[in-house]
Parts: structure tokens; sequence; C-alpha cells
């Protein structure tokens, strides 16, 4: 397929998505078929997205499409290069299933104002394609502005609840004020380059204070939209706060977006740096991984308890790119390509869950209307395919084998494994021990997460009337799911034609070396660098464990049929009932206790003593902790702001004579500044 | 042309008179909308016939592109404010805030500023320019005092005051470059004529020149609201009619910057001059952004929360000015276009909310959305416009003038870009209060007049348009304004 | 290499109740209790496959399917060691970690699918613990492997082969000792010869299974148990007298007996620690696997 061909289809998808905008509009009496035709649309627009990304991806040739000039700003042209595919196919992907999944999914929505979601939708997938798409720097802005507000609006959409208002107030300052430091650092590469295309930047001559500047704007910039820490306050508000579909794709695809920044600024535009850029990206990587997954377990809501999770899915990828950059600025191009493989692999596969996860624990707020989890249980029997979705996606974001969060985790490990390879000396050792603790801690720590999760939500008996009379959602709603799921077990089994890609994807960059990196023989996956080697066969892995499980069922049935007798749980005598199983909060009772000092946890314990005392006491418990980061830095900043702003109110009072003495003071300061010699 | 430039004059004047023989509010109204048809579409001819035609000088007046660009931003601007006019008077007689006595008097003093304006833009002498400015003022003051409350009386009399003195800062600095063309010997040419300053003040003293730069800036400055002479404009701009408000913030804001464009074409020609000139005026416009912040997180008053939000955005296009390499002039001029359809737009909006809601205190409106869907839409995306936000003209040319600014270094750019930021947290908190949330039980919406909608959906839509696409010719009348005002001559 | 494979993972799989067993009865001897025999494991197993089994009105298949899945990975696990030879060049340390994570994930999800109070606070434990023991588990490993240069098992033993009873190994092993107490689920972490007491941890989990799946679980733990002994012996104690002994089979197994000794010893010599307690002492084996990464 020739770039012609690939240029058509790439207008034809852009206009696939605004027809999706149209007939929403036009549909607007109508809700049940402006959503169907509308998300119908997307999803067809994501399935063109995905076959282009395919080519690009399993080509290798960029394609250019030009656009026109812009002011004084150079040519304004979409590059897809396969560093684009890859994320465009994460977005086909991630997006198909969200609009396939809206149309069963916002029929609980209609009113008068639905046709605004549909519309907003497309629009927000639309504008995330040119983000990737767009190879000029004020295009770039234009897609990424668009698609800050497009999703701002999704946020708010509900603006019922004040809280998502406010939300979205948080998410729309941190992300423009984020937009600032990359603006910043766009135009600090256009001043040395002449004009705001990329094609200039890459490789742009800058001094080397110039290039830290660079590198610091676009890590604060970026490292906003991907919520790491201390910069992520407002995920953990915004994430939630949209509906289901669109919470799938912000975790899953926006988020990425940031990645995606930062391999363009860091392989791309910048090249090989220092060492101590990659070492501060790792450092805010694991501070992200480790706090992120502990907010999340601390969580009883579950759409928020998923935000969380981003932060430290996100970190891990943080660790990632970190590495790869340590190991670039180490002159070692072959670890370069593993940890930057690690780090797009897991976006990748960070994406697929996260998706997942956030659409099934949609179709369970859905079912049962509430998103605490205290109130939730009992839903596996109630709703079976969601519940069999959101399992595997609890395995594969536990990084648990075969599915494909540990093909990613394992990299991830590896490539820090080899890490001291680059930071020599002592120092050099202990902060890879160091990672290695905190790393090792955050997996189990998300293991524990899911757990509770699935165990409290889906397991054992409903914990409240809604989630007793729960339905299964409608097929749209779970065929997506069960896809994702599909998908994380194939790129389990079958990472390799995914790595193989990735290094395509990686090879052209400065410092990177991905040739024969992952090698695929017989016995499965291999990767080869210099003085360091590592092998994980997933087949044999999967071959074994299903001889494993066959075996166990051998054992099962040696002595003869099996016999299971049904009878109630034993609760020391009493009849059990749902309130005396374990509860969300008592689950992670323990790693609150461990890490008190971190999480700040208090509980309030308010008895009734009037009662009487033997039988009947009323106990009331309210257990919360405190975010460390907010009270640490926002709150006073915002104080700090506020009353700066205050005292400056105070300078202009309503004093006619006071504003006629400013205007000559400044007379007076100008007069002398310009006679100053 | 000359003819053309007559008629936009002329009609007005005549206009304006003759709207006082008219007793009836409505028919008043409907007769100045077609006063301001006529006269805008005078204006687009001009602008038209300039574009085929080129630069045209005769006879005290004159357009080059510079002025021709401001008469743009006057002809769109004067069309909306009258359309909006329509349904605002008819409201404020509704609710008794007005007697109909009083409806003529307005029309009549709203042709003569829009006329002020016209008069001031094609103004060939400089001395003269400054005349017509001091005549804007006169007839805007007038409007800010209209509604002869205690308030209106206050804001208006703070206006004048402050003004005059600025004003007259800028009568000492054109005196001062008066004075420097006469002492370089240039004393057969008209004095303080565009033509003769331009063609000859490299030669003058650049001293002097610098003194009159100095406090032309200051006072033109102080009409344009640039901190910290601004201190009149919240005030004037929240107590005017609010059709007014919009012209005011957008219209007269951009003449008075358009005098300082003008004046600083003069000094652009002396490098020296120009190089401080133009840190003066980044200065200003750092200070205006920043001064913006405070009064825009804590902010109970819609209107001034708009006010304010222009003192930011004059900031911005100063810094554009005051940078004086091409990229910045054009974001600047850029800026001054589509901030004034935007801002203006945005003022008719919160016109009609506070009718609508009878108040102007921002924490009793609540519930826009809801009470009126499309309109909330509207000033969701008049505030995210005025805010810089794509897809609207205004990101684009913020973005240019803030890609200028990097040229020199990163630092101002960043704090530029970091004010910014704070004073859209500001916009946005208090626009997504006005939004949502549940609005007062007692209220009944009354159905919008379609002369809103018209008014500020063609705003919208010129906003959005050049959010994508700046047309040829414009581009190539930005080029040459740009070309002007750094100091290229004519 | 597949057959051997398989052989070595029946293998272990048949000698994982023995070594339970033995356990069991070096530590009733070392109480002065005469004990059960060290084959008590198997008839235990034997019997608990023919037996009926009671479920949890409110278990889901989650329940039903974890006994397969956890006796497949112990499986998995015990086909990957490094035993004969230096190994197959593709068991990683890291996939064995996660194998022992997925099990464990399982049966935590199990330990709540009944509903049962105590099984969710197992849960919660084991998960708890979860989080102490895998960063001590991988430091101790990259302790170890650091050298090395790779987490490939068998490449790791060779290595320590070569560099037995250097400084980094022996500090590495007190640090992988730990972790073994801990996985293995033995005093001071956890008490395996309780049931409903309020310190249990991974007998918790299994408190609603009975019958076979039940007999499925017990064994897979006594595999994991095994495959940590084994591990800890491969790396930490490589030696072979071959002058004493020719057979490297015997070695193999006087070594593994000689841990389960141990073991025994450390629970008969310890009490069991309070649940808050349990970060100091994999605190412990922290600092040493530092200590051995420094050392090297």
């Amino acid at each position: 397929m020739n770039d012609l061909e690939l240029d058509r289809l790439f207008f034809q998808m852009v206009i696939i998505f605004l027809t999706g905008c149209m007939s929403a509009v036009a549909l607007w009496k109508s809700p049940r078929l402006a959503n169907c035709v509308s998300h119908g649309l997307a999803a067809g627009g994501c399935a063109l997205m995905f076959y282009l990304a395919g080519t690009v991806l399993a080509g290798g040739e960029a394609v250019l499409i030009f656009i026109g000039r812009w002011l004084h700003a150079g040519e304004v042209a979409l590059r897809i290069d396969p560093l684009a595919a890859f994320f465009l196919l994460l977005l086909s992907v991630v997006g198909g299933a969200a609009s396939i999944y809206a149309i069963g999914y916002t029929a609980d929505h209609y009113s008068r104002r639905y046709a605004i979601l549909p519309v907003l939708f497309n629009l927000f997938l639309l504008s995330t394609v040119f983000v990737f798409a767009s190879s000029h720097a004020g295009a770039f802005l234009i897609a990424w502005e668009l698609m800050t507000l497009t999703s701002l609006l999704l946020v708010v959409y509900e603006h019922e609840h004040a809280a998502n208002v406010r939300a979205g107030f948080i998410y729309v300052v941190m992300t423009y004020t984020g937009t600032a430091f990359l603006m910043a650092g766009f135009f600090i590469m256009a001043a040395a380059a002449g004009d705001l295309s990329f094609e200039k930047f890459i490789a742009v001559s800058l001094t080397q204070p110039q290039r830290d500047l660079v590198f610091l704007l676009a890590f604060i910039g970026f490292g906003t939209k991907a919520g790491i820490i201390p910069l992520h306050v407002w995920l953990p508000k915004a994430h939630p706060a949209a509906p289901s579909h669109v919470s799938a794709i912000l975790s899953g695809v926006m988020l990425k977006t940031a990645i995606y920044g930062m391999a363009r600024f860091y392989l791309e535009f910048l090249g090989v740096g220092p060492t101590w850029w990659g070492v501060m990206v790792i450092g805010f990587g694991i501070v992200s991984a480790l706090l992120g997954v502990l907010y999340a377990l601390m969580e009883t809501d579950i759409k928020r308890l998923l935000a969380y999770s981003s932060l430290e899915n996100l970190g891990v990828v943080l660790l990632g790119v970190g590495a790869g950059m340590v190991f670039s600025s180490a002159g070692k191009p072959l670890l370069a390509g593993l940890a930057w493989a690690a780090a797009l692999f897991h976006a990748f596969n960070h994406g697929i869950f996260k998706a997942l996860l956030f659409l099934a624990a949609g179709a369970v707020v859905q079912a049962t209307g509430t998103r605490d989890l205290e109130a939730l249980g009992g839903l596996i029997r109630r709703m079976p395919y969601t519940a069999a979705a959101f399992f595997v996606g609890a395995l594969a974001i536990s990084s648990l084998p075969p599915l494909n969060g540990f093909i990613s985790e394992w990299l991830t490990l590896q490539s820090l494994f080899f890490l001291p390879q680059a930071l020599t000396g002592v120092s050099g050792k202990i902060a890879g021990a160091l990672l290695f603790i905190a790393l090792a801690m955050t997996a189990a720590l998300v293991a524990a997460c899911f757990v509770k999760v699935f165990g409290i939500a889906f397991l054992a008996r409903a914990r409240s009337r809604k989630a007793e009379t729960a339905k299964e959602a409608p097929f749209t709603m779970t065929l997506p799911m069960l896809g994702l799921a599909g998908a994380c077990l194939y790129f389990g089994l079958q990472p390799h034609s995914m790595l193989q890609a990735i290094s395509r994807v990686l090879q052209p960059y400065i410092g990177i070396d991905t040739r024969g990196l992952f090698e695929v023989d017989r016995i499965g996956l291999m990767i080869q660098a210099n003085h360091a080697e590592g092998v994980l066969s997933v087949t044999l892995l999967a071959g074994l464990l299903l001889i494993g499980c066959l075996a166990a069922a051998g054992l099962y049935y040696l002595r003869g049929k099996a016999v299971r007798v049904t009878a109630p749980i034993w609760a020391c005598g009493r009849a059990a009932t749902p309130r005396n199983q374990y509860s969300a909060t008592g689950f992670s009772g323990p790693v609150r206790w461990s890490f008190r000092y971190v999480l700040r946890s208090q509980r309030q314990r308010i008895v009734d003593e009037n009662e009487n005392i033997y039988v009947g006491r009323k106990l009331a418990y309210h257990q919360s902790i405190r975010y460390i980061v907010d009270e640490a830095i926002y709150y006073p900043v915002q104080r700090w702001i506020l009353r700066q702003a205050r005292f400056m109110k105070r300078l202009q009072a309503g004093s006619v004579q006071l504003y006629v003495g400013y205007v000559l003071v400044v007379t007076i300061v100008v007069l002398a500044w310009s006679g100053r010699k | 042309m000359f003819e053309l430039i007559l008629t936009a004059l002329a009609i007005p004047f005549v206009c304006g008179l003759a709207v006082l023989a008219i007793r009836r509010p409505a028919a008043a109204a409907w007769f100045n909308l077609c006063g301001s048809l006529l006269t805008s579409a005078t204006l687009f001819w001009i602008v038209r016939r300039f574009v085929a035609q080129g630069p045209f000088h005769q006879g005290g007046f004159m357009l080059d592109a510079l002025n021709v660009l401001f008469l743009l931003i006057v002809a769109v601007l004067s069309l909306t404010a009258a359309l909006y006019s329509i349904p605002y008077m008819a409201h404020e007689l509704r609710d008794g805030h007005l007697t109909e006595k009083m409806i003529p008097r307005y029309f009549f003093l709203f042709q003569f500023f829009v006329l002020t304006m016209i008069l001031t833009l094609v103004m060939e002498n400089l001395g003269l320019l400054w005349v017509a400015v001091e005549a804007t003022t006169l007839v805007s003051a007038l409007l800010v005092a209209f509604s002869l409350n205690r308030s209106s009386l206050e804001a208006a009399w703070k206006y004048v005051m402050v003004c005059s003195v600025g004003i007259a800062m800028a009568l000492l600095g054109t005196i001062l470059l008066y004075y420097a063309q006469v002492q370089a010997g240039y004393t057969d040419v008209q004095p303080l004529g565009w033509f003769a300053l331009s063609e000859n003040a490299f030669l003058f003293n650049p001293a002097l020149v610098k003194l009159s730069a100095m406090f032309i800036l200051i006072g033109y400055g102080t009409k344009a609201g640039l901190a910290p002479m601004h201190t009149w404009l919240p005030d004037a701009h929240s107590q005017a009619p609010t059709p007014v408000s919009g012209l005011l913030s957008g219209a007269l804001l951009s003449v008075a910057m358009y005098a300082i464009a003008r004046n600083l074409a003069v000094f652009n020609l002396l490098p020296t001059v120009g190089q401080v000139a133009g840190q003066l005026l980044v200065g200003f416009g750092l200070l205006s952004i920043g001064i913006a912040v405070p009064f825009l997180l804590l902010q109970h008053d819609i209107k001034r929360l708009l006010a304010y939000s222009s003192v930011e955005n004059i900031g911005l296009i100063a810094l554009g000015f005051g940078l004086g390499s091409p990229l910045g002039l054009y974001g600047a001029l850029l800026h001054l276009i589509n901030n004034a359809i935007g801002k203006s737009a945005l003022f008719y909006v919160s016109g009609e909310l506070v009718q609508q809601y009878r108040t102007k205190q921002i924490l009793r409106i609540r519930g826009v959305i809801r009470v009126m869907p499309v309109f909330g839409g509207m000033l969701l995306a008049l505030v995210l416009a005025v805010s810089g936000l794509p897809p609207f003209g205004t990101f684009l040319s913020k973005l240019t003038i803030i890609q200028a600014m990097f040229h020199d270094g990163w630092w101002q750019g960043l704090l530029a870009l970091l004010l910014l930021a704070a004073v859209f947290a500001g916009m946005i908190y208090y626009t997504l209060k006005l939004l949502f949330g549940e609005p007062p039980a007692n209220l009944k919406p009354l159905r919008l007049s379609p002369a809103v909608t018209v008014a500020v959906g063609l705003s919208l839509l010129l906003l959005v348009s050049t959010g994508f696409y700046v047309p040829v010719w414009l581009d190539a009348l930005l080029r040459a304004a740009v070309v002007i005002v750094g100091g290229g001559g004519r | 290499m597949a057959l051997e494979m398989l052989v070595q993972a029946v293998g272990i799989t048949l000698l994982a109740p023995l070594l339970q067993g033995f356990i069991q009865w070096c530590k009733a001897r070392l109480q002065n209790r005469r004990g059960p025999s060290p084959l008590q494991p198997y008839r235990n197993l034997f019997k608990l496959l023919a037996k009926d089994m009671v479920v949890a009105g409110t278990a889901s298949w989650i329940s039903f399917v974890t006994p397969f899945v956890c006796f497949g990975a112990a499986i998995a696990v015990a086909a990957l060691l490094p035993v004969v030879s230096s190994g197959w060049g593709v068991s990683d340390l890291f996939l064995i970690v996660y194998l022992f994570g997925l099990s464990r994930f399982l049966l935590a999800l199990a330990g709540l699918d009944s509903g049962n109070s105590f099984a969710g606070m197992g849960s919660s434990r084991e998960m708890y613990l979860a989080v102490l023991v895998e960063p001590a588990f991988l430091l101790a490993i990259v302790a170890t492997a650091g050298a090395v240069g790779t987490t490939e098992l068998g490449r790791m033993v060779q290595h320590a082969t070569a560099h037995s009873f250097t400084l980094p190994y022996v500090l590495a092993a007190g640090a992988f000792f730990i972790v073994v107490i801990a996985e293995c689920g033995r005093i001071p972490v956890d008490n395996p010869d309780t049931h409903l007491e309020l310190t249990m941890f991974q007998e918790a989990t299994l408190i609603e299974y009975s019958g076979r799946q039940l007999a499925l679980l017990l064994w897979s733990v006594y595999v994991r148990q095994l495959a940590m002994v084994v591990l800890f012996v491969e790396l930490f104690f490589p030696w072979h007298w071959f002058d004493l002994i020719p057979s490297l089979f015997v070695w193999g197994m006087l070594k593994i007996f000689l841990v389960g000794f141990l073991l025994a010893l450390t629970e008969t010599s310890t009490a069991k620690m309070r649940l808050f307690r349990l970060p100091n002492f994999l605190a412990a084996s922290g600092l040493l696997a530092l200590l051995a990464l420094v050392a090297r």
C-alpha cells in the first residue's frame, strides 16, 4: 500500500469521526438513533485507524501528509511514523472497544442534552488522533488543547454532581499549566530551529543548559498529563468523574499521550542526554508507582481506585523511560532499547487492561448505582461476563503470567536489573537494589489491591440491596470487555510480534539499538544485549501451566467421581450475614498500618455509651487517610496565592487620588529608568 | 476613497443626530442598527477598496494597512454592539432601569462614540490623532455615566480623572515629538504628519524622541488600560451599558493600542528609542497580565471579571508590540482583532446573564447551562476563546506572541505563560461556577432574543474561522502593518 | 528436554510431601514428641483425594478453579527449577516469583470468595505478607544474580558453583533463608500447624476447602515449599564432596533434608511473631541482601 492510499485512508477516518459528530447533532431529537449511528461511526473510524496504524507499524515507513503553511511557523504536516502508529494502534483498540461499549452504556443517559455526549466523544477521539499524528508544534498544541477541552467537557458532563465540576476545574487548570511548560519547551527549540515543524526539531542544536531546560519543561508538561506524583492531583478526581467509556480512554490512552510526548522529546528532539535526566525520571517514576498504588489500595471508590492505579502504572512506564535514558547516556544502546521497549510495551498493555477494568467498573456502577466497594459483592453470579472480564484485567494489571502485564513488567524488571551496568559504583548498586525493593513492593501491592477489588466487589455475598438485584450488562457492553480481555491474553501469549514492532519503532533513534534484541526461537522470547541476557518462554510456560492443571484434574478424578455438597459457611455458630464478610477497608488494614507514616491514616470510633453495654452497643467507625502531597504542596501554595491576591487587591481600593498617584509614580519611575546610562 | 471616508464619518454623525428625534425606543434601536449597518458596510467597502488599491492619503485622512486593520475591528464591533443594543435596551426599559426619554440619548452617544473612533483611526496627523482620542474619552465617559446612578457616575468620574492625567502625558509626549521634529529642522513639512514623520524621524534627536516616547506610551497606555494605569478600567467597563462595555473593551482599547502602534512606528525608526519603548511596553505588558491575576482569582462581579480579562489581553498585546520582532507584531495585531471580537461578545453574553438573573454577583448566577443550554455553551466557548484556547483564533495569536517572546530568552516567556495560566484558572473557575450548579428557584428565564444569538454567534463564527485559517488578504494586511509598526515606514 | 522437564516436575511433586512430613517429624522429635511418620502427608493426601467436598453456598467458580491453577503453577515451578544438570536455559527467577504470585493471588481470591470472615482475614494478611516478602525475595535474587548478569536460573547456579561460599553468597544465603521461611509459611512468620487461630495466614484462606480440592491445594503448598528449599540449596549450597558420596542425587537429597531440619529447628526454637513485627524480620533479610550487594 503506498503513501497516497494511506493518505486517503487517514482523511476518510477523519471524515468518519466528523460525520459521527454531525450525525449526533442532526439526530439530537432521537437519542437512541444518535447513539447507535454516532458511536457506530466512531467504532468504524477506530477500525480504519487500526488498519492504518497496523500498516505503518508493519511497514516501518512513515506517512507524511502535508496540510499547509501556518503564519510564520513553517510547514504544517501530519506525519504518522512508527512511533505515532504505535500509539494510534493503542487508541484504535481502546477507542473501538469504548465506542461499542458506549452504545450500551450511554443508553442510560438519554435526555435532552444526550447528543452532546457522542459529539464530544467523537471529537475527543479525533483530537487524540491529531495529537499523535501532528508533526508541527502548533498543530500538536491545538490538538493537545482540544483533547484537553473535549475531555474536560466529558468530565463535567454529569455536572449535577458538584464534585465533577470541581474535578473538571482542577483538571483543566493543571493541564493548562502543564501545557504552558510544554509551549515553553517547544518555543525554546523553535528559537533555535527556526520554525515549529517537528522535522526541524530533530536533534536540534541547543546549548547544554538549554537542553536541560527543555528536558525539564517537557518533563513537567508531560508529567502533568501523565499524572506523575506530585503533579497528579487532578487525575484521581477527573478520571472517575467522566462517564466510564470515557474514563477508559482517559486512563488507557490519554495518559499515554504524555509517554508519546516524552518519547518524541527525549528520543527524537533532544537525543542522548546526561545521566541525571534518566535518574530523575526513574526517581519520579518509582515515587509515583509506590504512592499511586498505596492510595489505590486505600481507596474504596472503585473508579477512583482504578485512577490511582493508573498513577502506579505510569510510574512503572517511567521507570522504563528513565532506565532507557540512563542506558543511552552510558553508551549502552541495546539496553536502552530494552528499557524503552519495556516502557512502550507497558504503556500499551496498561492501555488495554486499564480500559478493560474501567469498562467493567462502569458496567458494575451502572448495574448497582454505586461506586462504593463496601456496598458491592456477589456480582460474579449476577454479572458473570463482566466478572470474567474484570478477572482477566485484574490478573493482567497484577502482572501475573500468562497475561500481557507480566511480559512488560518482566521487561521492566530486566532493564532495572541491568541498571548497575550503567550506574557504576556502590551507589549505583544500592540505588538499583532500592529500586528493586520499591518495584517489587509495588507489584505486591497491586496484587493486593486487585484481590481487594475483585474479591470485595464480585465475590461472596452482596453487601447492599442494589448489588443484590444487579443485572448483567447488555452484550454491546460485555462484548468489548471480553474483546479487551482476549487482547490481554493474546499479548501475554504472543508478545513477539508486538515487541518486534516496538523494536522497529525504536530503531531509528540515536543512542538506541534494537537489532537482535528480541530473538524468538523455539524456546520463546530471548533478549540479548552484550553483557546481558534474559529469556522468557511464554509458550513453554503456558504449556506447563496447562499440563499442571490437567494433572490436577487427573488427581481430582483419581479416586472416582467428585461429590460436592453445598453448605453454609461457618461463622462461629451464628448465621453468617453479608456484614460478617471482610470489608475493603478491613482488607487494606495491615498495609495501612505499615505505611501509616506515608498515608497519615486516621480513624474515628464513635461509641454510643447510652445503650445497654452488653448487647447492641452502637459503634460508628470512620477511616480516612490524608494525602501527603496535597497537604505538603498544594494547600500551602493555594493558600499563599490567595493570601497574596487578597493583599494585591488592596492596591486598588477605589480612591481616585491613589489612581492618579499611580500614573504619576509610573511616570517618574519610567523617566528615571529611561534616563539611566 | 476620500468620499468613502467622509461617508463613513457622516453616517454616524447624521444618524446620531437623527435618532434624537425618534421617540419610540424600539424604533430608535432599529434605526441605530440601520445606521451602524450602513457605517459598517462603508467601512468594509473601504477595506475592500484598500485591499485592491493600496494606501491612500488625502486631506488629513489616510489609510494604510495599520489603520485599516483597526477599521475592521470597529466595523465588526459597532455592528454587533448595535445589534445587541436592541434587546438590551428593551430589557432595561422593561425592568425600569431606564426611562423612555433616555433611550434616544443613548443611541445618539453610541453613534458619536463610533464616529470618534473612526475619526481617530483615519487621522493622518499625530496631533489630531491625540485630539480624536480625547474625543473618544469625552463621548465614552458620557456613556459610562449613562444610567446616572451613583456607581456609574463614580465610574465615569474615575474614568475621566485618570484618563485626563494620562492623556495629558500623551499630549506632552506629542508636543515633545513635535519639538524633536522642529529641532531636526523640518519646519516646512506638516508638523506631526505621519508621512513627514515616517520619512524623517530617523534623523531626530534620539534623546528627545525617547522622552516623548515615554510620555506617549504612558499616556496612551492609560487609555489602553495598561497596568498600573488601568485602575479606571474595571469600573468604567462594568458600569457602562453592556453593549457599550463590549465596545469599550473591544474597540476603544484597540483604538488606544492603535495610537500606541502608530507612535511606536515612529519610535521604531530610531533603533535606540524603539528598543527602550519596546522594553517599556514589555514591562507594562507583563505587569498588566500579572496585575489581572489577583483580581481574576478573587472576583465577585461578572463584568469586572471580564474587564480584568481585558487588562490581561491588552497586556499580552503590549508584549507583542514591545518585542518589536515581526513575529511579535504579527501576533499582537492578530490578537487585537481576535480579542476585540471575543471580548465584546463575552460582554454581550454577560449582559444577558445580568439581565436574566438580575444581579452582577457571580455567586448568585448559577446553573446557566440548565436554564439556557445554548447560551451556556456560548459563554463557555467565549471564555475559552478569550483565554486563548483552540479552536479559536486567540490561541494562534497568543501562541505567536509567546513564540516571539522566546526569541529573546526564555524566562520572560515562561513567566508570561505561567501568569496566563493563573489568569485562566480565575476565568474558568468562575465560568464553571456560572455554568453549573442549581439555578435559583424563582428564576424564570426569558426567551433569548435572536439579536443576541446572532451577535454572539457571528463573533464565535469569526473566531473559530480565524482559529484555523487566516485569509490571504488579512494575512497580507497584517504583514504590511507589521512592516509599518516595525519601523519600515509606509 | 521436554520429557526430562516433565520427569523432574513429577519427581519434585512426588517428593514434596515427604519434605513436609520430614519437617513435621523433626519438629516432633525436637519437641520430645514421637510425632507422625514422615509419610503421613502422603496418607493425608491420598485420603483427602477420595473424600467428598463440602462447598460454601456462596462460593463461585473462582473457588473451584483455584486449586487447579495453584497446582498447575506449582508443577510449572517444579519443571523450571534447575535440578538436573544446570537447567534448560529457560527458567527465569522473576518468572518463578510471579508464578508464586499467581497462586497467591488466586488463593487470596478464593479466601474472599466464600464470604467467611476468617478466610477474608487470611487473604488480607496473605497479601500483606506478599508486600513484605516479594521485595526481600527479589532483592536476595538481585544480590546473587547481579554478579552473573542474568536472572536465568541455570546460569546463576553455575556461577554459584564457581563462587560458592564467598562473602556475598553467605550473606545472601542468610537473606534468602528468611525469605524461605516466609514463603513456606513457617514460624516465626506463620504457623502451619494451626487452624482457626487469629494468627493465621495461608491456612486461613484454605478454611472453606475440603476433600479433593484441599488435597490439591495442600499439595501445591508442599511443592512450593520444596521448590523454595531446592532453590536455596542450588544457589547457596552447591558443593559436593564426591569423595564421600559419589552420587549427585543423594547429595541433593541430603542437602534438601538438611535444610528441612534447619526449618524445623527454627520453628522449634522461635515463637510466632506478631503480624506487625514482620516488617522488621523481613527488613533483616533486605539488609543482609544489601550487604551482599555491597560486598560483591
